[in-house]
């Protein structure tokens, strides 16, 4: 019976059911079948635990400032930065969407986010210089899964509070293996642009250009510095560090680039109030979904299973890594931490994977799921604001996801590529 | 069948009035929460005088928009699904595994009401400790959150009734078709 009510519950959320309901009906079904009704209390309080939480607030902070940053001029500045400093390059602006991806990561550490902002200004702009929109929509896509890699990032606040994994070493780890992917996708682009003959979008920007853009992007590219040096320095906490960033990117907004009024104001309100009450329903949800797992003994069984598969650590990692691949080409990032992460991390770490590498590890996986058909959610947003297939973009982005892939499974080999930066810093 | 049309346009009328009403709340209770972290960071760092009460009531807040935006989140189809073996599926058994959706999450909501309700009056003996008000004032919102996901969930199933009966789509049903739609023309479009 141990594991019996997770079935109900997977099966219950393949048909469609919300995962919110799947994961506490399944909760539910464990609790009346195995006669312990009088836990049915410990449900609710585990939900309410698990949104009236400090750690947690940065999630809605960080969904509210990238609002706040979509809405002024910063994007233009990260892109025309991005221009004068790889612009030059055969497929110029090919290079120029990865690159601002990697500046706009270290703002919103949203790949939705950075599909929209930087897909809608550059993708107009890539097909007026020669590129057909289908790869100007992949590489869009493809690049804006280092968005919650690079900190700061949502997604591994999200697994850093419900598996209390630290966060500040969690998101300094994300740094190399997102410039990793940036690089990974870079290659891929030259061997492309080469062999599609790609236009040079203009010659080699000047110093004086290279200096007024810097000095342009100056006051948005301080924010990922405030943010983690803020966070590193014990100055505050990741959640403070989060209204902080709120606060910089409101100013940024409304002094430099005057890009708000109430009008847009309520509309940036709404969004996050709607996008932080749904994942918050979910880590609630998440919380007293991993409370009956516990309950149950189901994590250790599961355990069992898969340990079962091998006695080598290196295949098990390995197994893990495909399934998670396959699981994220399914499921979107957030939930698939919340309902994967309780059962994996404490597998993962009994077979000796120190638990910061894992949690890294996972996000990456689980972010670069974003990207992959059939459900790859920034498929869709790009093919919105193009107008192409989602099909056609799938069948474009083989090469970028087979490059992120080979990331993964190299920083799961090399464990210094993620805990290299913490250890560094003294926060392992 | 006029009768039940007529409570259901009058039950569709009334949760979107709420609904927009507790958006409004939580888009202020979203500003408060943020001000309050704001301020709390700038009176340690500038004055070394942290507020005692700011954490507390952020937090309080933050539970505040979560449980009142849930009725909105039900109501518009927002809360996180899987749709992908949905999609595959004919219109009927759409609508057959839709309505058992509805009875399933009517489950839910009836036992978080209940434990919600039993929750909330625990506040009555306790008293928050920097904001110094009984706790009750905070856990309130989670009866009243259950409370209008359970009338959202009445008429959602209301709406199946004259849905299956008439053919015609009211209230809930007019947005799942009309978010369906959407996502139907977006395809096209992209197909284009």
């Amino acid at each position: 019976m141990g594991v019996t009510f997770f079935w109900i519950f997977l099966i219950l959320m393949a048909f469609a059911l919300p995962i919110f309901f799947a994961m506490l009906l399944g909760a539910m079904g464990y609790l009346v079948m195995s006669d312990q009704m009088t836990f049915f209390n410990l449900l609710l309080k585990r939900i309410y635990g698990g949104i009236d939480n400090f750690p947690i607030m940065a999630l809605p902070f960080f969904i509210l400032a990238g609002e706040f940053m979509n809405r002024g001029g910063i994007t233009t500045s990260l892109v025309r930065l991005s221009e004068v400093l790889v612009g030059h390059l055969r497929g110029g602006l090919a290079h120029v969407n990865v690159l601002s991806s990697v500046f706009f990561a270290g703002l919103s550490g949203s790949a939705v986010a950075d599909t929209s902002a930087i897909g809608s200004m550059l993708i107009p702009a890539m097909e007026k210089n020669g590129y057909d929109r289908r790869f100007a929509a992949t590489i869009t896509a493809a690049s804006s899964v280092i968005g919650p890699i690079i900190p700061p990032s949502g997604l591994m606040i999200l697994y850093a509070f419900v598996m209390k994994v630290p966060v500040a070493a969690m998101l300094l780890g994300g740094l190399v293996p997102g410039l990793l992917i940036a690089g990974g996708l870079m290659i891929v682009t030259s061997i492309i642009a080469k062999k599609r003959d790609f236009p040079i979008s203009g010659k080699k920007a000047t110093i004086k250009e290279r200096a007024v853009a810097t000095k342009d992007a100056f006051w948005p590219l301080l924010t990922p510095i405030i943010l983690l040096g803020g966070i590193l320095s014990g100055i505050f906490t990741p959640t403070e560090a989060a209204a902080v960033a709120v606060f910089y990117a409101f100013c940024l907004t409304v002094v430099r680039d005057r890009g708000i009024n109430f009008e847009r104001l309520n509309i940036v309100l709404e969004n996050t109030a709607k996008q932080s009450a749904s994942i918050l329903f979910l880590v609630g949800a998440a919380v007293a979904f991993s409370a009956i797992v516990s309950l149950s003994g189901a994590a250790e069984q599961l355990a069992e299973m898969i340990i079962s598969l091998s006695d080598n650590k290196y295949i098990i990692l390995a197994l893990v890594m495909v399934f998670l691949f396959f699981i994220g080409m399914f499921l979107d990032a957030g939930p698939a931490i919340l309902i994967l992460g309780p059962i994996l991390q404490p597998i993962m770490v009994d077979i000796g994977i120190h638990p910061v590498h894992f949690a890294v590890l996972m996000c990456v996986n689980v972010t670069v799921g974003l990207a992959t058909p059939p459900m790859g959610l920034v498929l869709f947003v790009a093919s919105s604001i193009t107008g192409e297939k989602v099909s056609s973009i799938a069948r474009e982005i083989v090469p970028f996801i087979l490059v992120e892939f080979a990331v993964i499974f190299l920083i799961a080999y090399v464990p210094d590529l993620i805990l290299g930066l913490p250890r560094l810093t003294g926060l392992l | 069948m006029k009768k039940l049309k007529d409570i259901a346009l009058a039950l569709d009328k009334f949760t979107d009035r709420v609904c927009a009403l507790f958006l409004i709340i939580g888009k202020v209770a979203l500003a408060i929460m943020t001000i309050a972290i704001v301020y709390q960071v700038f009176m340690r760092y500038l004055f070394r005088l942290a507020p005692p009460w700011s954490e507390e009531l952020a937090r309080s807040l933050m539970v505040w928009m979560t449980f009142l935006l849930a009725p909105y989140l039900y109501k518009h189809n927002l809360f996180v699904n899987l749709d992908i073996i949905l999609d595959k599926l004919s219109g009927f058994w759409v609508n057959l595994i839709r309505f058992t959706h509805i009875i399933l999450e009517m489950i839910v909501i009836v036992v978080l009401l209940f434990l919600s309700w039993k929750f909330m009056l625990n506040g009555l003996y306790s008293v928050s400790a920097s904001l110094g008000i009984k706790m009750i004032y905070i856990f309130t919102v989670l009866p009243i959150g259950c409370g209008m996901l359970l009338l959202v969930g009445i008429e959602k199933i209301i709406d199946y009734i004259i849905f299956f009966s008439t053919g015609e789509a009211v209230g809930t049903q007019k947005l799942l078709h009309l978010s369906y739609q959407t996502a139907q023309s977006t395809s096209e479009e992209g197909a284009k």
